[in-house]
């Protein structure tokens, strides 16, 4: 009896073995991976990149706003990357990791697909659910950007049964994507009423620095995060007072006086950074979007594959999502007054920055938040101490920028808000800690690539 | 409650572009033209009119080159000095830098006009010596009524950039510069 019991716990054993080191759940690989296709890891990624650059154009001309811009761009990155993931052997899902993502659909076992029609059927929906339907002026670019993908794929020699079945793959997927972004508060914060807090006997408060200003998305830092815990992980507070017209030697002063002293004497240099890393929602990609920009031309340099350049897209999109609730929740918690209240109220009365200043408290810089979840990411997944030349605004006439590293570059970008005259010192450090910590929480935690990826990775370095 | 929302973004977009619609005021032939104008009771010219002249040079991609010539003389046969400018002509912003050099460096005086706020601001920090007013006071500008045709309210724009640059730069300083 007690023979035939250790049998069978010895059968089981060998089973669960060989099934661990089958082709449709490898030792180490991903347990979706499914080898009847063209495994995504030898797709070329180029294709998204058209994808993006429609979306920026999008988004610019459609001025949304810099939250609004960083949550579409999550979305339709995490569409992506799951679009993928059955065709990839050395990522993972991110299906019960991210917050409240469940119930994906998958591509039928041993079903060929083609990877490159389900990521451009799901970025298509998804983008379209969350965007391009509100403005019907821009669908026609994306409408004819995906038909003409099609065709490629058809040219390309996949059959209509495999295409077709990719199409029906992505749509269901991406159905569920937008359900699922339709349940993270978005919609309920629309129709929340807000009332800034008086600077009467709080000179400390922030107002609006435009009589035509209204606080911008007040509640955005109540959202749901994808991955950190929400926004309050990675709160900060040291946030200095400012004492009000008479407060001539608090902290805050002294910050407002730098500003105003930077603005007096901006060198060309300085000048040039405010307006480079400006990201105006009117007419840039926004700060999310700036950052895309920078990783594209290294999908493109870099000859990336499509599961590659898929978990890039994600991890520094959702990055730089949860890195804008996490400073937008700071902004309307500590409600710090900008440096055009300061210095006007104490150094001069007609002083204007060089850069708008936006409708929303400046503790912390979203700008800086932003850099640096997507400096940490990129830094990890790249490299550190790589050289890159930034060409994003070439197209609204600006110059391309040389820099040492993405890290270099996050300073710079957050530093920019100081020559513009929006920030305070302790904005722009405090939103770079807070975007860093995003990041870092990420890279500690998140599982996207599969045991042996890891482990090809350890032996490399 | 998800109809309602698409609702209320559909009526926000048609909104705005009610809104923004008739703001045009930088057109596309303005910026491939030549423009001028004077500043009347000019501190630069001892209380006698500033001419100048926006002279067009060339368009690459969306920096578009001009020469500014300053005149002091109604005439404006030799400009007293002349400058590089820069004009980009975003979706929603429209800027105008020009380039002023002293002892071999570069400085940039720029206007930025919001054309949905429909006011511009001036931004210049010359360099040391070149102040009439310490600190410089420039004033936010908003352009005339809807009513005034798009070619006044763009040359009013262009004028209101050199008058404050005039009262509070001492162009002599650039005298050299030609």
């Amino acid at each position: 009896m007690r023979f035939k019991h250790l049998t069978v716990v010895l059968l089981t054993g060998v089973i669960l073995f060989a099934a661990g080191c089958g082709k449709q759940s490898g030792g180490g690989e991903n347990p979706l991976y499914s080898d009847a296709s063209t495994p995504s890891s030898e797709i070329d990624a180029k294709f998204l990149l058209e994808w993006w650059d429609a979306l920026f154009a999008f988004v610019s001309s459609e001025r949304l706003s810099p939250p609004d811009a960083s949550r579409m761009y999550a979305y339709i990155a995490v569409g992506m990357y799951e679009a993928q993931i059955a065709g990839s052997p050395d990522y993972l899902t991110l299906e019960g990791q991210l917050a409240d993502l469940k119930g994906l659909p998958r591509p039928e076992k041993g079903q060929v697909y083609d990877w490159q029609t389900c990521v451009t059927e799901t970025m298509y929906l998804v983008q379209d659910g969350m965007l391009a339907r509100y403005f019907p002026a821009g669908v026609s670019t994306l409408n004819k950007l995906y038909d003409k993908q099609m065709e490629e794929r058809k040219a390309a020699g996949v059959t209509d049964e495999v295409l077709e079945r990719s199409k029906a793959y992505g749509e269901e997927l991406a159905d569920v994507i937008l359900e699922w972004s339709e349940a993270d508060k978005y919609v309920e914060t629309r129709y929340m009423q807000y009332k800034s807090p008086t600077r009467e006997g709080h000179p400390s408060n922030w107002e609006p620095t435009d009589f035509n200003q209204t606080p911008l998305e007040p509640f955005w830092g109540t959202h749901r995060t994808f991955f950190v815990k929400d926004g309050t992980q990675c709160d900060i507070d040291k946030a200095p007072a400012y004492g009000g017209k008479g407060d001539t030697t608090g902290e805050l002063y002294k910050q407002a006086k730098k500003v105003w002293t930077v603005d007096k004497t901006l060198t060309e240099e300085q000048r040039t950074i405010a307006q480079y890393w400006a990201d105006d929602p009117s007419e840039t990609s926004t700060p999310a979007g700036h950052w895309m920009e920078i990783m594209g031309n290294f999908v493109k340099s870099e000859n990336m594959k499509l599961d590659r350049a898929c978990e890039l897209y994600a991890l520094v999109t959702t990055s730089m999502n949860d890195a804008c609730i996490t400073v937008w929740h700071t902004k309307y918690r500590v409600n710090l007054v900008r440096p055009k209240t300061v210095i006007q109220e104490t150094l001069d009365s007609k002083w204007e920055p060089y850069v708008e200043t936006p409708p929303f408290a400046g503790y912390t810089s979203g700008h800086s938040g932003f850099s640096g979840a997507a400096a940490t990411i990129l830094t990890s997944r790249i490299g550190d101490n790589l050289a890159f030349i930034d060409s994003s605004h070439v197209d609204i006439g600006l110059l391309p920028r040389n820099f040492k590293s993405f890290n270099d570059a996050a300073q710079e970008a957050a530093y920019s808000r100081m020559y513009g005259g929006i920030h305070f010192d302790c904005d722009i450090d405090d939103g770079l800690e807070q975007g860093k910590c995003v990041g870092n929480y990420y890279l500690e935690n998140i599982k996207t690539k599969a045991a042996h990826t890891e482990k090809k990775g350890t032996e490399a370095k | 409650m998800k109809k309602l929302y698409n609702l209320t973004l559909l009526i926000a977009f048609v909104t705005l572009f009610s809104v923004t619609g008739n703001s045009q005021v930088v057109m596309k032939d303005y910026l491939v033209a030549n423009h001028q104008g004077v500043v009347e009771k000019s501190l630069n010219n001892n209380g006698s009119g500033l001419f100048y002249k926006f002279e067009y040079v060339s368009t690459e991609g969306a920096r578009i080159n001009y020469k500014l010539h300053l005149y002091k003389d109604k005439g404006m046969s030799t400009p007293w000095m002349s400058f590089d400018v820069l004009m980009r002509n975003l979706n929603w912003t429209y800027y105008v830098d020009i380039t002023m050099s002293k002892d071999g460096a570069d400085k940039v005086a720029a206007m930025i006009f919001k054309k949905d706020l429909r006011w511009s601001r001036v931004k210049y920090s010359p360099h040391v010596g070149c102040l009439r007013v310490d600190p410089p006071v420039y004033e936010r500008y908003t352009i005339g009524a809807e009513t005034e045709s798009a070619e006044v309210l763009f040359a009013g724009l262009l004028n209101n950039f050199i008058a404050q640059l005039d009262k509070n730069v001492d162009f002599n300083c650039y005298a050299a510069a030609k």
